[in-house]
């Protein structure tokens, strides 16, 4: 055991890990046994929300790594293989630069666009590899195939062809190295082009549609490998980073069906060009094609998930024990309690008693059938209002949040079951436990309020463009609202069922859409009702939305859905546009960029 | 192309300047090196009546340098005229001042000049550090991220290859942070800045908290501001290591001399040099010169 003691916000991030810790780390949800099926699939999530883990997991080495029963199950069910295709934002940003850069070039633009290409082709042909090698020490021998030297040379040597590479030796490992050193070419080609340095010829590349590409190849591999039968399963990840002229197609191709392939792709939650459902052969339509939603998980399954994930968290760091014993839980007031002394402080609640005929003094006789329907439903607010009004009924204003935002569901809940985030918090804890033995109420609220203001600077990096000084950033966006929720919560009129989600107009929402996007796929915002979520990827009005539950002790608000106000009444004011600013999008710098 | 270990003195033929509305834009005019030089004070378009500016050029105009403002584009189409009429033909010694450029401007010209110069031509990068000034409070949203200059866009690389980004960090808060958001890079990697204004170092450590306590400790490293040869050699080597396992990306933020030494490095190592702005959301504010000079020297 080594006394490294990660910090708050060690990174997590399932594209650094290697396939042993992948999987040594993994933890099933809903959305993997989902994702699994023999099915084209389009998967949505923000940042963080275990998109990478779940494709990665479903990859042939991953598979055939992957320890323990379930990874039995899994062996057992899973019928393809896996190939797992990152993508890269820092990479598309310089891709579409020397695009812009290389204009009306039509001559190279298919130089260019090779390259994606071959980034698929190897991570195929790494999978192909993997499957058929004779010398890696495989565990469980996945999907194995038994090939010999002179089938694997022939077939080497004709997929170099079709693919315009040379293997040095005819095996799938220097085929797998060809492709790398194509792709080196490649970009080297580019970058002489671009900086206008000695040229070398034009490099041969292969070209064409994707999917026509991917499927020759994959029928290629299969009749080498006499298994016409073999389904491979490409996937793609964080598919929007791909060049933009593939992102469509890949989605179209779900929407058809092909014996030797699939596709899977993860996406963030909004893309203004993305379309799955348009047309009458939409992938919707197609019993072959399903939609897994990584965004507002149930608390149930968002729970259990949690629990075994800061479980493995706490295990690594040698603490063992039942994960909510390591948290001291909040001292609750009785419900009784509560609406006594809000009733006492808080006239609003007073005339809203009178109004219902709740009366506080026979408390005790009202049956249950009487609070379930008056008195619970209101209960949450009760505490919250009570919690930030003096005595004198005036707003109490607390150095901290109040011990109902802590204990170890709430942590959860406050960080949307987002595992890259749970993962942070659970490293703050380690150190705390080990010193104290549990994590006192007073630090789970200080790490929430922490990692909330860490996200919050996080967002005011995010520019907007508008005319209202109102909304320089998607803070200031997120503070429009919150601050909308929260007097709803606290206001001057006691509102026992408060606004706290938002809705979007049609009309209206042209003003506005991309950075209600932006604030999405920040994970900032968070789609409810998700039955019909696909939907949502290109067209807000069909998403109901709320703020994130990281920001519910910030703004005062519950922990828990709420009814929905239109955005244009959070706007106060029908003349606001707000545009997302795209940083990638050259402007003239002048002389204030000098610090 | 070399960078030079060892500082020599220099007589200059050709000096370049920026002009700025700080009142540093004009601490390096009055120079010995630079008495028999032909001078060019480059200006913008905007914000050339605040502070010092018209001062700043009248003084350059005085010293018989040739002011040449506007945009970008027109400045940079204006100095390559001034350039192309001087018409070097034989190894020259060139001053580049970048004091008050923008980092696209100084990493344009200086691509430009170890483009367009003679074999063996010296250039002298210099760099007036300024007085403490107190930073922005609060972080300034992220508007534009791109390649430092049109030379220093990198090659494509592999895509199957981890990024690993690169900042060198300065004192506005946040703005790693929102970069680092915003890239999502796999690895990444922090560079310091350390001199002998202790000031400076404290709020550089306060206002990119959150983006450091994100990094393991051996992800975070330092470099000396004055110490240019230093930093050189240290980004060079950490970057072709890191060029075998991963993309690198250098997105030098803080003193501008490291984003100078990062064009440098990215035009031999051809990796992506990043520069990042907020635009106009940042106010115009003095810098006085501290009378501290940084000087690197290139051989080309």
């Amino acid at each position: 055991m080594n006394n490294y003691v990660p910090s708050m916000h060690d990174a997590f991030n399932a594209r650094t890990f290697t396939i042993h810790e992948l999987c040594n780390s993994f933890i099933v949800s809903d959305s993997f046994t989902k994702l699994c099926g023999l099915s084209n699939t389009v998967m949505i999530g923000p940042r963080g929300s275990g998109k990478t883990t779940l494709m990665r997991m479903l990859s042939v080495q991953a598979i055939d790594t992957w320890d323990g029963e379930l990874a039995d199950y899994y062996r057992k069910n899973i019928p393809y293989s896996g190939v797992f295709i990152p993508t890269d934002r820092v990479w598309k940003s310089q891709y579409e630069k020397v695009k812009d850069r290389l204009g009306g070039s039509h001559d190279y633009l298919d130089v260019l666009d090779s390259l994606f290409i071959y980034h698929v082709l190897e991570r195929f042909i790494s999978a192909l590899s993997y499957r058929a090698s004779r010398t890696l020490d495989k565990k469980y021998n996945f999907l194995h195939i038994n090939i010999s030297k002179k089938d694997e040379a022939d077939l080497v040597k004709e997929l170099s062809e079709s693919w315009m590479v040379n293997p040095s030796i005819t095996t799938f490992k220097s085929l797998e190295v060809a492709l790398i050193k194509k792709k080196q070419i490649v970009s080297s080609f580019i970058y002489s082009l671009i900086n206008k340095r000695n040229l070398n010829e034009k490099p041969e590349v292969v070209s064409g549609d994707i999917t026509d590409i991917i499927g020759n190849s994959v029928d290629m591999v299969n009749v080498s490998i006499n298994d016409s039968d073999a389904k491979w399963c490409f996937l793609f990840d964080e598919l929007e980073l791909a060049p933009d002229h593939i992102v469509q197609p890949l989605i179209d191709a779900t929407r058809g069906r092909s014996d030797s392939y699939i596709f899977k792709l993860a996406l963030s939650p909004y893309h203004e060009n993305v379309r799955i459902t348009d047309g009458p052969d939409s992938s919707m339509n197609n019993q072959d094609f399903s939609f897994v939603n990584l965004t507002g998980s149930s608390d149930r399954s968002g729970l259990e998930f949690s629990k075994q994930l800061c479980a493995n968290v706490f295990i690594r760091n040698e603490l063992d024990q039942p994960i909510d014993s390591y948290f001291d839980d909040y001292v609750s007031s009785t419900l009784k309690d509560d609406f006594i002394d809000l009733a006492n402080k808080d006239s609003a609640f007073r005339s809203y008693l009178g109004s219902k005929k709740i009366d506080i003094d026979k408390f005790d006789e009202y049956t249950d059938k009487d609070k379930r329907t008056t008195i619970r439903k209101i209960q949450r607010v009760v505490r919250v209002r009570n919690a930030y009004l003096k005595e004198n009924g005036k707003p109490n204003s607390l150095k901290r949040p109040p011990d109902f935002y802590g204990g170890f569901e709430n942590i959860c809940k406050s960080l949307e079951y987002n595992p890259r985030m749970l993962i942070g918090i659970m490293n703050g804890f380690v150190p705390i436990i080990k010193e104290n033995g549990t994590v006192p109420i007073h630090n789970q609220i200080a790490s929430i309020v922490k990692f909330c203001n860490s996200y919050r600077s996080l967002l005011s990096t995010i520019a907007i463009d508008s005319i209202d000084r109102r909304f320089k950033n998607i803070n200031d966006l997120i503070d429009c609202i919150g601050r909308y929720f929260q007097h709803q919560v606290h206001g001057e009129k006691f509102e026992s069922e408060p606004k706290g989600s938002l809705t979007f107009n049609k009309k209206q929402s042209i003003n506005y859409k991309d950075v209600i996007g932006v604030a999405l796929n920040a994970g900032a915002l968070i789609s409810i009702d998700n039955v019909d979520a696909y939907q949502s990827v290109s067209d807000i009005t069909n998403v109901r939305c709320r703020l994130s539950f990281i920001f519910a002790h910030h703004y005062r608000i519950l922990l828990i859905k709420q009814r929905a106000v239109n955005f244009q009444e959070v706007l106060k004011d029908d003349t606001v546009v707000l545009r997302a600013v795209d940083p990638m999008v050259s402007k003239e710098i002048d002389q204030l960029d000098l610090l | 192309m070399k960078f030079l270990k060892e500082r020599n003195d220099f007589s200059y033929d050709f000096a370049i300047y920026g002009l700025g509305f700080e009142s540093r834009s004009v601490a390096l005019l009055d120079s010995d090196t630079t008495e028999e030089a032909i001078k060019v004070a480059i200006g913008y378009s905007v914000n050339t009546d605040v502070l010092n500016y018209p001062d700043n050029k009248a003084a350059f105009v005085a010293s018989n340098c040739k002011v040449i403002e506007g945009d970008d584009d027109s400045v940079f189409e204006k100095f390559e005229s001034v350039f192309s009429r001087l018409n070097f033909e034989t190894p020259v010694n060139v001053q580049l001042d970048i004091t008050v450029m923008s980092r696209y401007r100084l990493a344009s010209i200086l691509c430009r000049l170890i483009k367009k110069l003679p074999s063996d031509s010296i250039v002298s990068v210099v760099y007036s550090r300024s007085s403490f000034v107190e930073p922005p409070s609060d972080s300034t949203p992220i508007r534009t991220i791109g390649e430092l200059s049109d030379e220093l866009i990198g090659d494509v690389g592999d895509l199957s290859l981890p990024t690993c980004a690169i900042f060198g960090l300065g004192y506005e808060p946040d703005k790693a942070l929102g970069v680092s958001n915003y890239l999502d890079s796999n690895i990444v990697l922090a560079y310091v800045p350390k001199s002998d204004e202790e000031r400076f170092e404290t709020c550089v450590l306060e206002n990119n908290e959150d983006f450091l306590s994100q990094l393991a400790s051996t992800n975070i490293a330092s470099y000396s501001v004055d110490m240019p040869y230093s930093t050189y050699v240290d980004l060079k080597s950490l970057i072709i290591s890191l060029k075998e396992i991963t993309r690198p990306i250098l997105i030098p933020l803080g003193p501008k001399i490291l984003s100078a030494i990062g064009a440098v490095i990215g035009l031999e190592l051809q990796i992506p040099v990043w520069r990042v702005s907020s635009d106009h959301e940042e106010r115009p504010v003095e810098r006085p010169a501290s009378g501290n000079i940084i000087r690197f020297d290139l051989s080309i």
